[in-house]
């Protein structure tokens, strides 16, 4: 999925082991999101978008098939 | 455990429990193989008995750690990657057992080959760990409903 993750990191000057740590999670699963290798769980995404302070779709962009009729 | 921890907190706990889960299975694997080498030099059956105490000493460790963590030992890519290599070993299995068990037992009823008595075994093993996994499906999709 993709996403805004290291340019939020990036503007609050954090490493990825900066930011797994402030959020609970592994340097490796920031590094998996990051490049798209990963799609976070809704507990993390949440998580992420409280940390930037943002709300979760300023930071995924997701694929979705389209819904409905 | 309900305490409530920081994310920073849940990191390192994941890392001091995971730490001590690695060297208790370490502990019990290379205290087996040290009294495997001993028992070959003395030839003294207590030294083999000493190390299968110390290797199941070790796999306690392993037990108590993943009971006492206050969280999930692996983070969720973690998780998520053990639960890959488990479909794709599952995968395996099944598709060996459902080529290979009815070719066993037609190529041995008709006496056409008989395979080695570890391929066979292996096969029916298969057979029982896809049943074992029915039934643990069957029992967590019930959590479900």
């Amino acid at each position: 999925m993709k996403n805004e993750i290291a340019t939020y990191r990036e503007r609050e000057g954090l490493s990825q082991g900066e930011l797994a740590a402030a959020v609970g999670v592994s340097r490796q699963t920031i590094n998996a999101v990051e490049r798209e290798r990963y799609d976070p769980s809704l507990a993390l995404a949440f998580t992420l978008a409280a940390y930037f302070d943002c709300r979760v779709e300023a930071l995924f962009e997701p694929d979705l098939e389209p819904v409905g009729e | 455990m309900s305490e409530e921890l920081t994310a920073r907190q849940r990191v390192e706990k994941r890392e001091q429990y995971s730490q001590w889960i690695n060297r208790s299975v370490g502990f019990g694997v290379v205290s087996f193989f040290v009294a495997t080498a001993l028992w070959m030099l003395t030839d003294r059956a207590v030294v083999l008995f000493a190390g299968l105490g110390l290797y199941w000493l070790g796999c306690l460790g392993m037990a108590v750690g993943y009971w006492q963590s206050p969280v999930s030992v692996g983070d969720e890519l973690e998780r998520r990657m053990e639960r890959e290599a488990s479909q794709t070993t599952l995968l395996f299995v099944t598709v060996v057992t459902i080529l290979g068990l009815p070719a066993d037992v037609v190529l041995s009823t008709t006496g056409v080959y008989t395979a080695p008595a570890a391929v066979r075994g292996a096969l029916w093993g298969y057979l029982l760990l896809i049943l074992v996994f029915g039934a643990v499906h069957w029992f967590v999709k019930r959590q479900y409903e």
